[in-house]
């Protein structure tokens, strides 16, 4: 009460004020349990998540909300990636004349935020929308495998699947929907209801309080959530807020206004967080990678050769430094160090100019008219890079520009309207050179569709890329259930890549997060950001507001 | 300065003043106690001449550098420096030649210009601007694009060496400012000549013929008009592929409304002058007589809008740039100069501070010829 | 007056018709649909057949348009394809967060343009008068995003790191309220509101405050010299009288409708302005939808934003009669 009677200023002095004393006089780590309970945190990212039903949307954003704020998934996975229990108290297989039936028995004390017990029909609800075409739900392809389910009593339930790799992680990402709220909806009609945005109600340690489009999601503890899935979470309220403007972002971390700033963009924004006592920066791996792509339909780009060559002439650590500020580690293949089919022994491919000059001039490319561009035959080494308006990858392209200047090449630029060029990739005529764009792989990794014979025409195999073992390798590593044999298969893989180069891979990518110290046990890893949200607590005298 | 007694004055010093003006440009302006006009062809050559010492290397490159803007650039050069002397030799030489004083229009608004003194100096503004762009080569050892060892260059504070400090890349930004004039200046001025152009012919048809082609015309500029600029703007350019060339030909065709309007309302009350009514009697066909005889007498606030106009434009690029919008690296323009540095406007503040300041002294400064022409050519609107 | 208001609003129908079905044609004429938001190795060719269906996108266009506009003039102005939401609740959010930054920025100018320009038309000619003019005129050419990165830059972000700092200079660079808003009483409400106003309607408004006082002060120095007011001086009444009583209601005249001018320019820069301080604006909306070519939300954006400039232009024509008699409706 003290605080709102000091009237009208607003609550950024008077956070600012108390906060940042309570965060310098360090408190013990070991605060009771009881204490631990209040306090608001503010999260600040540079979009809005889309929508809390996971029918519609598909931004990675949204899913983390959805899957460890407001919903319960079946499994989750601990730090070594393993399934482990979660609103499935366990699960068993046995084997079907058709591959495996699944069957998770479920938690029966998860309640929906309305009152109504969370059941096995509410999986077989959710399963069957997604499976229905009519629903458009966006990630169907991840349950391809599963054939049907079958609810065997109020919390238990079967699938029936194909046999495969991984067959448990989609249910780390597929949140039940309520069918007594959803139930009557016409699949079509699903995207579309106003369950997503304005009256979500989920079964998870947070409930849905407010949605201001443009603006916040607020949620608070859920009180009723089920101490075996770990109890109410420490926090009041969760505040998801919005802001595009990146120092705007900066300037309300600092000033105490935001608690965690997820994805610092750009990246050098954490020197000046990491400089400040009051904030401090967790930087994650993530499963996505940048890399440029060669339009093997190209003369220019036929050759490996000529593949290799470019990624020999481009300093992608210097890209890493200045682009990334260090936040990246320079890729080698299509595989991310976190997954475990990564192979450790590959060396990426150095940067030197000089020998992939050399590669070059073998490769028939050389300057013959002295104008500093190489040619061959009838074609000239000069080609249009395009991306998508992002000011990370329009600075990758202005470096690689002058690095491939330098070996003779000529590089237009062009910064294309996001949809125009994904209309212009995915179109079978391929009508482009080369680009640079992000590509997000996932724990269970199938890369078919980015390098098979088989999808030579299909909308994402745009390097048109096609190697006989390279088909029979990704072929068997979708098949093989058993990691130590299929290990090999992966390393050999990379190692054809890394020498073929349809790509040229240039970094992993790391997330830098940013968050106010006084916000204690937050740990952000590859599973997420909000992983384990609903452990965080605020230390009890750095708090903002307690009514 | 009293033309009587000057004039007298220019008699006794004839001889000395004819053979120092031969050598000084502006000198014999000075002493004929013409001090502004002195003063700036005198100062205008000075400034070539320092260009020429100061940069003598880049100067001499031109010859082998084998690139257009060094061309451009060294006639700018020798081109100014011939102006300056020229003027200044005629103004002598054409002796006893009175000054021409004119009663048409332009020269009565021409004589109104000159003696509004901070219009003058925002034409001096201008013309060091459009000088500085085209001499751009000479003036700064730096290339816009050009990126060297980033890790020692990037983000260096003002200094000597970089007048503005570097960018993220290491590249000198008032190079890049310096460059990105162009852009942005042939940008305003293209785009504006489109709107200027289509806005007039828009507008004089209206107002001449009435009617329905006028409602028609008139509720189309209206529906452009309701429609808030930057939201139309984006609109079109963001749907299409944001290019210098859209951007140009959209901020052209999306600009002429307000010029359609002002010359309407000219040409209303144009239309039923005596001018007009003799040439219709003649039989003159409507095309000529629109053209010949009524939009010469609504440039005077054609003039005006465009300048005032050249501001605007400017500004509008500007903002377009921050969405991303307009033209795209690594050509500089200030707005995109200003919007790749803004993401790192705490690490360094010159990246976007700078080219936000050249913005505003050259919208300062079409604003205050424009202020300046609007009170020559059209003393009803003046405030 | 009612008849004319009534009149007035009769004639924009055709004239918002006209808007909608431009911005229809531009939007449509653009390559890309809004399918293409989720193209994404995970969803199949079949999953975006089936939302081009869902949402009629699979229709010929004029069909298209025809039920667009079947459905819009039965006020119903369908579901953000986006957003997956119904757009009259989403604009019911964002219209007035635009309109309560645009009005504090409106009322901003006139009261800070107005003060200004009496100033300097009382002081005409002295230093204050032209170190003002001169400043005016530099305001004026500022972008309003460069002038409000600068203003976070200074107030926001270094005031933070500054203990001297005065506390109640330094302000919230985001956001229209603060995260604790709800838990406040009412005057901390008021004020957290004001305190977050107070850097974007500066950014916004004060490019057009500085052109007002130009107008107030040319529209002031014009009254000054008529003949009443120099009989009032004569008739020994103090200066101050003189100038707010006398002179101030008839030199307000032509500011007045400045107001309709400058409310869609306000709208204009609010897109910008909305950007940079993350403020749940109609401006942002639009810029998203067409950024995800949600078509039904570009629609109707452009078509609010067109109803509130012929809302300003109205008002901006009903003001001038008010304030001066000799204008009559028929």
């Amino acid at each position: 009460m003290r605080r709102a009677l000091i009237g009208s200023i607003g609550v950024a002095l008077l956070s600012a004020g108390c906060g940042e004393g309570g965060e310098r006089a360090q408190v013990a780590d070991i605060v009771p349990d009881s204490l631990r309970y209040g306090g608001t945190v503010v999260v600040a990212y540079m979009a809005e998540p889309s929508s809390m039903n996971q029918f519609a949307s598909v931004d990675e954003n949204a899913r983390e909300l959805q899957n460890f704020v407001l919903f319960t998934t079946l499994i989750q996975y601990d730090e070594n990636l393993q399934p482990a229990p979660y609103l499935a108290e366990r699960w068993d297989t046995a084997a079907t004349i058709e591959g495996l039936a699944l069957t998770f028995h479920l938690h029966d004390g998860v309640r929906w935020h309305d009152g109504a017990p969370t059941t096995a029909n509410d999986f077989k609800f959710t399963f069957d929308r997604i499976k229905d075409p009519r629903t458009g739900f966006p990630s169907a392809s991840l349950l391809a495998l599963y054939d049907s389910a079958v609810v065997r009593d109020a919390f238990t339930i079967i699938f029936y699947l194909k046999r495969h790799p991984g067959f448990l992680d989609p249910w780390r990402r597929i949140s039940p929907m309520p069918e007594h709220i959803l139930g009557d909806v016409p699949p079509a009609r699903l995207q579309q209801h106003p369950f997503g945005t304005e009256s979500p109600v989920g079964n998870g340690p947070f409930r849905f309080v407010e949605h201001r489009s443009g603006d916040r999601w607020v949620f608070e503890a859920n009180p009723d959530f089920p101490e075996s899935l770990g109890g109410r979470a420490y926090l009041d309220r969760l505040v998801y807020r919005v802001i595009e403007e990146p120092t705007t972002r900066l300037s309300e971390l600092l000033a105490g206004e935001v608690d965690v700033y997820l994805s610092i963009e750009p990246p050098q924004q954490a020197s000046e967080i990491e400089a400040n006592p009051a904030v401090q920066v967790i930087s994650l791996p993530t499963l996505r990678y940048t890399f440029i792509n060669w339009n093997g339909r190209r003369p220019l780009f036929q050759d490996a050769r000529v593949r290799r060559a470019l990624t020999l002439a481009i300093n992608r650590e210097q890209i890493v430094q200045t682009v990334r500020n260090g936040l990246g580690v320079v890729a080698k293949g299509p595989v991310p160090p976190f997954h475990w089919a990564y192979h450790r022994e590959l060396e990426p491919l150095p940067y030197d100019p000089d020998s992939a000059r050399a590669l070059l001039d073998a490769a028939g490319w050389v300057d013959r008219d002295g104008d500093g561009i190489r040619e061959r035959d009838v074609y000239r080494a000069s080609f249009e890079l395009r991306t998508n308006p992002n000011a990370t990858r329009e600075d990758i392209m202005t470096l690689v520009q002058a690095d491939l200047r330098k070996v003779g090449f000529e590089v237009q630029l062009r910064v294309q309207e996001a949809q125009s060029l994904r209309r212009d990739i995915t179109s079978r005529e391929r009508p482009f050179d080369a680009f640079v764009l992000g590509w997000g792989t996932d724990f269970r990794l199938d890369d078919r569709i980015l390098f098979a014979c088989s999808q030579f025409d299909g909308p994402f195999q745009w390097a048109s890329y096609c190697n006989p073992r390279v088909d029979e390798l990704l072929d068997q590593v979708t098949r093989l259930e058993d990691r130590s044999q299929a290990l090999p298969l992966w390393q050999e893989y990379q190692e054809i890549l890394q020498w073929e180069q349809p790509y040229t891979f240039l970094y992993y990518d790391v997330r830098p997060n940013g968050l106010r110290t006084r916000l204690r046990d937050v740990q952000m890893d590859i599973r997420g950001a909000l992983q384990n949200v609903k452990d965080w607590w605020v230390e009890p005298t750095a708090r903002r507001f307690t009514p | 300065m009293n033309e009587a007694s000057g004039r007298a004055e220019d008699r006794a010093d004839g001889g000395r003043a004819l053979t120092a003006a031969a050598f000084i440009p502006g000198l014999a302006h000075l002493l004929r106690g013409r001090r502004t006009a002195g003063l700036s062809l005198l100062g205008l050559a000075l400034a070539m001449l320092a260009v020429l010492a100061f940069s003598f290397d880049r100067v001499a490159s031109t010859f082998t550098a084998g690139r257009v803007d060094y061309w451009v650039a060294m006639l700018t050069l020798a081109g100014t420096l011939a102006a300056a002397w020229g003027v200044s030799l005629r103004g002598e030489w054409g002796r006893p030649r009175q000054r021409a004083k004119g009663t048409s229009q332009w020269a009565v608004a021409w004589r109104e210009f000159n003696k509004n003194r901070v219009a003058v100096l925002g034409l001096f503004l201008m013309f060091g601007l459009y000088l500085a762009t085209l001499l751009a080569p000479y003036l700064t050892s730096y290339e816009p694009n050009a990126i060297g060892d980033i890790a020692a260059t990037r983000h260096l504070p003002p200094s000597l060496d970089h007048l503005m400090g570097t960018d993220k890349f290491g590249r000198d930004v008032f190079t890049r400012v310096l460059y990105g004039a162009r852009i942005s200046l042939s940008i305003g001025f293209v785009g504006v000549s489109i709107s200027v152009t289509l806005g007039t012919v828009v507008g004089a048809v209206s107002g001449y013929f009435g009617g329905v082609v006028d409602t028609l015309l008139m509720r189309f500029v209206d529906m452009l008009i309701s429609f808030p600029r930057l939201v139309l703007l984006i609109t079109v350019i963001a749907l299409f592929e944001p290019s210098i060339f859209t951007v140009i030909v959209v901020l052209g065709l999306t600009l002429w409304p307000a010029t359609a309007r002002i010359v309407r309302g000219e040409v209303l009350s144009l239309r039923e002058r005596e001018f007009v009514e003799a040439a219709r009697a003649l039989g003159l066909g409507s095309p000529r007589i629109i053209f010949r005889h009524i939009v010469p007498n609504v440039l005077g606030p054609v003039i005006v809008a465009a300048t005032l106009g050249l501001g605007n434009i400017i500004l509008i690029e500007a903002g377009l740039s921050f969405l991303g919008l307009s033209v795209q690296p690594p050509t500089p323009s200030w707005g995109n100069i200003i919007d790749g540095g803004r993401e790192y406007l705490v690490q360094a503040w010159w990246v976007s501070t700078f080219p936000g300041l050249a913005i505003v002294v050259t919208v300062v400064a079409f604003n205050l010829i424009g202020d300046g022409l609007r009170d020559a050519l059209d003393p009803r609107l003046r405030i | 007056m009612a008849a004319y208001i009534v009149r007035r609003l009769i004639q924009a129908i055709p004239l918002l018709l006209g808007i909608v079905t431009l911005v229809f044609i531009i939007v449509h004429a653009a390559p890309g649909d809004p399918t293409a938001m989720y193209v994404h190795p995970s969803v199949s060719p079949e999953v975006i057949e089936q939302m081009r269906e869902n949402w009629g996108l699979d229709r010929p266009i004029h069909i298209q348009y025809l039920r667009w506009l079947r459905s819009f003039l039965t006020g119903d102005l369908g579901v953000s394809l986006t957003q997956n939401r119904p757009i009259v609740s989403i604009l019911a959010e964002r219209i007035p967060n635009t309109l309560i930054l645009s009005g504090t920025s409106l009322v901003l100018i006139f009261a800070i343009g107005i003060a200004i320009g009496i100033v300097q038309a009382v002081r005409q000619h002295s230093t204050l008068d032209h170190a003002l003019t001169l400043s005016a005129l530099f305001i004026y050419s500022m972008p309003s995003f460069w002038l409000g990165l600068m203003l976070i830059l200074v107030f926001a972000y270094k005031a933070h790191l500054l203990d001297w700092w005065p506390a109640a200079l330094k302000f919230p660079a985001s956001g229209m309220t603060s995260v604790d808003h709800d838990l406040m009483s009412g005057w901390g409400k008021l004020g957290d509101r004001l305190h977050h106003l107070v850097l974007p309607s500066i950014a916004l408004g004060v490019a057009s405050a500085a052109s007002v006082a130009r107008y107030m002060r040319s529209s002031m120095l014009e009254v000054i010299r008529q003949d009443y007011i120099r009989t009032a001086r004569a008739k020994g009444l103090p200066e101050r009288t003189v100038i707010l009583k006398h002179a101030l209601k008839n030199a307000l005249l032509p500011i007045i409708t400045l107001l309709g001018l400058y409310l869609p320019f306000l709208f204009s820069g609010a897109v910008l302005v909305e950007y940079v301080f993350a403020w749940p604006g109609m401006g942002r909306t639009i810029v998203d939808a067409i950024n995800q070519r949600d078509y039904p939300l570009v629609m109707a954006t452009s078509f609010i934003f067109a109803v509130m400039v012929v809302i300003a232009n109205l008002i901006a024509d009903i003001l001038y009669a008010v304030v001066d008699p000799r204008i009559r409706y028929e």
